[in-house]
Parts: structure tokens; sequence; C-alpha cells
């Protein structure tokens, strides 16, 4: 991974994980935002409003005729048998890690369910905010418009508009945002101009979810050699002897391989996947942080 | 019965300065009878900020609830959905499928739920429109300000972010005394008891505080789409922001710059918008907002005589 690709923010990021209240995971890898914007570009490019994601099929098909041929020419992918020395594995991945919180300049790594910073051993000083995200159907906005409601046997009477459950329900969810507002991936980058590119799209559109209510919003990027750290086995860090997973890859393929390998710290995570769309896969996947030791 | 595949795109992001004229209440937590305004916490300069703020879904809410009272006039809907009227009017929710096939139908109909994004059925129609947080301008905040719109003239302040809120106690009273100098009697089920009467406190935002805020597409808009969004934005003129309006809240003055391209590379054209006490839409923007408005004029007919929609909207 010869790339440091360090994003700015000025509202909190939120990834699908930390939406979910889950404090051990970080930021889903890179190439997710990235293929966003490759899909954002296309869609201007091709000027249709049939780009407009309305149904998965669509979006597959975008996927595979244009999205992952781009992304292929903007980041090196490899294996998850080359990582794992097992051929027979041909699941394939983006050379990119999953997102690591900056403080004061240095990347703290995730190491099991901790963040740590490389050189010193420092744990990350991790706060959260709790966001609340709030959704109303007042019943009397009909009886103000003089509307009555219906369903197929009738009128309803208001005081059976049930907004505790159905499709009208109130809803009040609470989102848990880190401060943490600088973040940094690490990739194998091949096209640097065509990341530059996409990252312009990621500063205009923002990045991750809730993006439509103001969160994640982009300030700046800055893109450098990665001097952090050499990659090991292609997407592993080790310090202390370790072998420390950088991004999330198939459970299943590391569990078919003939390559014997004890899992510590191990952190699986279902219904979400190894490649793009992370928010649209169904696998079952090792997350990053997780400690590979190799059986020889 | 569906709008035509338009060629025309607009990619639109609009940035610009608010004034509240009366106080802004938006509150997030309640603890006893004290409800505090909503913070945020924000990348300002190199530090992080805790400061108020009036959340980007506040807004969509008001702007979905406006294009959907609008639509409702327009086309003289006596009888509504249940279904549908939770769609129009906040987004509805992922659901076991209604109708095969309306989902789509309601996309391809209604510019304004293309535009706001919304849920139906098993399947979520992504918003087109991207809505930042409104930010007050203090010292504090200015580093956030000058970094995410950098186009934007801010004007310089001196209030710190410990300074433009305050706490205001409000009070309600079902007050029963009042039927007798009328003279009414209350029926006893109907009777309060006596001296049933709630004090309570609201944290606002003190008038006359600068707000830097934005909102963008977050997709390509067609015509129509863009003069939905240019049509909402023309009726939230009127509006208030926030909690409270009844009560005289946030009332607000705006002055957007809106920029318009149709690809991201092409030479961005640059309008004004202002809403609040003064509504004044760029002309060069009115033809969307007429195109717009004349295609909803036509939707009633359009809507009755649809197998799907006619049992639905009435």
């Amino acid at each position: 991974m010869n790339t440091a690709i360090y994003i700015s923010f000025a509202t909190p990021y939120i990834s699908s994980i930390t939406r979910d209240e889950c404090f051990v995971h970080s930021p889903m890898p890179l190439d997710g935002a990235l293929a966003y914007a490759i899909y954002w570009r296309h869609a201007f490019q091709q000027g249709s409003m049939q780009l407009t994601p309305t149904n998965g099929s669509l979006n597959g098909d975008l996927l595979e005729q244009v999205v992952y041929p781009e992304l292929s020419r903007v980041l090196a992918k490899t294996t998850v048998g080359g990582i794992l020395g097992d051929e027979s594995i041909t699941n394939e991945v983006y050379l990119v890690s999953s997102g690591f919180p900056v403080q004061k300049g240095r990347a703290f790594f995730k190491v099991g369910a901790r963040y740590v910073e490389l050189e010193t051993g420092t744990l990350l000083d991790l706060k959260y905010d709790i966001q609340p995200i709030r959704k109303r159907v007042d019943p009397m906005r009909l009886m103000s418009l003089g509307i009555q409601p219906i369903t197929k046997t009738g009128i309803v009477p208001r005081e059976e508009i049930d907004t505790k459950r159905g499709g009208l329900k109130a809803i009040d969810n609470r989102i848990t945002t880190w401060t943490v507002f600088d973040y940094v991936w690490y990739a194998q980058v091949l096209d640097e101009g065509l990341l530059r590119e996409l990252l312009e799209v990621l500063k205009f559109q923002g990045m991750g979810k809730k993006r439509s209510a103001g969160f994640g919003k982009v300030v700046g990027y800055c893109i450098q050699s990665n001097n952090d750290f050499v990659a090991e086995k292609e997407v592993f860090i080790r310090p202390n002897g370790q072998y420390v997973l950088l991004r999330p890859i198939p459970y299943s393929a590391v569990m078919n391989s003939k390559t014997k390998v004890a899992l510590t710290n191990l952190m699986v995570e279902f219904g979400c996947g190894s490649r793009p769309p992370y928010w649209n896969a169904k696998e079952v996947i090792i997350r990053e942080g997780t400690i590979f030791n190799f059986v020889s | 019965m569906t709008e035509k595949i338009e060629r025309k795109r607009f990619l639109v992001n609009a940035y610009g300065i608010g004034t509240n004229l009366t106080p802004l209440a938006h509150s997030e937590d309640v603890v006893g009878n004290k409800a505090f305004v909503r913070r945020l916490s924000i990348k300002s300069g190199e530090g992080i900020v805790s400061t108020p703020a009036v959340s980007g879904n506040s807004f969509r809410g008001m702007w979905r609830d406006l294009a959907a009272i609008d639509l409702m006039q327009t086309l003289r809907v006596a009888e509504l959905s249940k279904e549908l009227f939770g769609v129009f009017f906040s987004g509805g929710l992922l659901t076991p499928e209604f109708k095969k096939g309306l989902g789509d139908k309601l996309y391809t109909t209604f510019p304004s739920l293309r535009l706001m994004g919304f849920s139906f059925g098993n399947t979520m129609f992504p918003s087109k429109v991207g809505v930042d947080f409104a930010v007050p301008l203090t010292k504090e905040t200015l580093g956030y300000a000058k970094a995410v719109y950098p186009d934007l003239a801010c004007p310089s302040t001196d209030l710190e972010a410990s300074e433009i809120a305050a706490m205001t106690m409000l009070t309600a009273k079902e007050d029963e005394d009042k039927a007798a100098l009328l003279e009414l009697h209350l029926l006893e089920a109907e009777a309060p008891e006596r001296g049933a009467q709630m004090i309570y406190h609201v944290e606002y935002i003190v008038p006359n505080t600068n707000f830097v805020h934005g909102f963008r597409s977050l997709y390509p808009l067609s015509e129509l789409e863009f003069g939905a969004l240019l049509k909402i934005l023309t009726l939230s003129s009127g509006r208030s922001c926030g909690g409270l309006a009844s009560k005289g809240f946030g009332r607000m003055n705006w002055n957007y710059t809106l920029e318009v391209s149709e690809t991201p590379e092409a030479e961005r054209k640059v309008y004004q918008l202002q809403l609040g006490n003064v509504l004044s839409v760029d002309p060069a923007l009115q033809p969307s907002i007429a195109a717009y408005e004349a295609y909803t004029s036509e939707l009633a007919e359009m809507v009755r005589q649809d197998v799907d929609l006619k049992e639905l909207i009435k």
C-alpha cells in the first residue's frame, strides 16, 4: 500500500458502522466511496434520469459495466488467495485499507478492538456524540387540509391512524458519531490523477451515511506516500510480530483456504461486503484489526 | 403518465447567510421541563467545536411538508390513501410490498418525491437533494464557515458561541375559569383538573444571529425536479425554522447564492435567491418554476385516469 489518503471532514462522518453504535469497527475501505463517486460522474456523463438508482438490477449492471472497471484503473486489486497464499481462493478485493482515525497528525490503527498509534503504542482517546434523527407523521396535517385518509375499506377516522407502527410510524433514531474529523486510508494507487478527480466529487458530495442531512461534509484531502508502515502479505501490518488485518476480507474464503490460520481478536460482521457496494452484500466478513497467526 | 426522460440536467450548489428575526428554538434533549437547543460537534479551523445548529433534516422535513401541501392543493385532493399520506408528508417507511410497481409509478410521476426521496414497499428511493446543518456564525465557527463555503462572503463576527443561546420560560394553562366568564358549561368529561398548568423552559438562539447554510443536488436534477426545488424554496419563504413556530419563534431571512451547471466540468451560472420578509427569485430561474407548475397543474387529470393512483388519490 504505497499511498496514504487523508480526508478531513467538517461535520461528523457516519460510516455504516458508527451508525450502528458499534465502536470496534473502522469506517469501511475507501473503494466504497470511490465507487459512488464513479457512479455519480457517470450519471452526469450519460445525462439520463434513468441512472438514478431505483432498483438493485440497474445498480448491478452499472457496477459491472462502469464502476468496477474504472475503480480498477484507480486502485490495484488482489485475490484473497493471494493474501493467504492459496491460489484456489479467487475472491477479489481492492488493495485499500479501512479508514483509521487521525489525531494531531498521527494515525491510529486498529489492533484487536483498540486503536493504537504504532510508534508509541498510545491508545486513541475516542469521544463520541449522539445525534437524533426523527421522523413524524402528523394526522392533523390532513385534517387541516380537509383531506380524508382512506384505505381499501373506506375512510379512516383520525383517531384510528396509528403512528406507533406500520407505514406512519414515528421514528426516533439516535446515531452515534465519533468526534473524529480526520481519517486516513491506505491504498495501492495506480492513477493518482483519477483518484484526485474522484476525491473532488466526494468533496462536493460528502461521504458516508446521512449526507442528505448534512453529515460527512468533506472539506479537504491530501494524498501522500505511505511512510507509516510497510504492508506485509498485501493487507497486514505487523506490530509486535503479529499480522493485523487492515481491511475486511470474506470469512468463507479464510475458512475454505488450505492455508492454516489461527485468528485472535476475531471480529466478524454479517450483511456486509468485501468490495463495493458494502451496504448491499450478504457476506460474512472478517473485519480489520483481527490478528492472523499463520500456521506453517 | 410519466415525465419524459429529459436530457437537460442541473447540478446545483447553494450556500448563503440567514438571520433569525425572532428567537429560534430547535430542541434536542429534554431534561425535566427544560428543552435544550440541538448541538453538533464540528471541525472549525484546527479545533473541534460543539455549536448550536439547525439540522439538515429539519429543513428537509419542512421542504417535504411544503411540497406535499402544494401538491395536495394543486390536485384538489379530498381523499388520500393512508400509505401515500406517509410517503408524501414524511417519506414513508420500508414495509411489506403494498402494490407491485406502485413505488416506481410514484417516483416517475411526482418530481417532488424524486427530489426528497421516499421509501415505499420494500424499495428505498434515494433523495436527490442534500441539505446542510445551519450553523450560527460565531468566533468559534468562522473556520467551519470558510472551509465549507469557501465562496461565501462571511461577515466577521465578535460573537462567541456561549453568547448566542438563552433560556426562556413558557407556560400552557387549561383555564376552565374562562368558560364561566362566557357562560359556558364544560361537560364533566372535558373539564380539566383545577389548576392544571404547565411551565416549561426552552433554550433558543437569540435573534439577529447569522447562520451559514447550504444545500446541493446529490444526483443530477431534471428541469422538473429543479423547478420543484425552487418552488419549495419559494414556499418556505413564509415558514419558520425550528420549533414553536405558532409562538412566533424561528422567523428568518435568507440570502442564498445558487451555482447551477449542467455538468460538473461546465461553467457554473450564479443566481441569487432571497427568502423571508422579502421573496426574490432571479428571473432566469422562473421558467423552471413555471415548468414545474405547468406539470403539476396537469397532474390532477392524469392521476384520476391512472388505474392505480385514482383509487389512492381522490
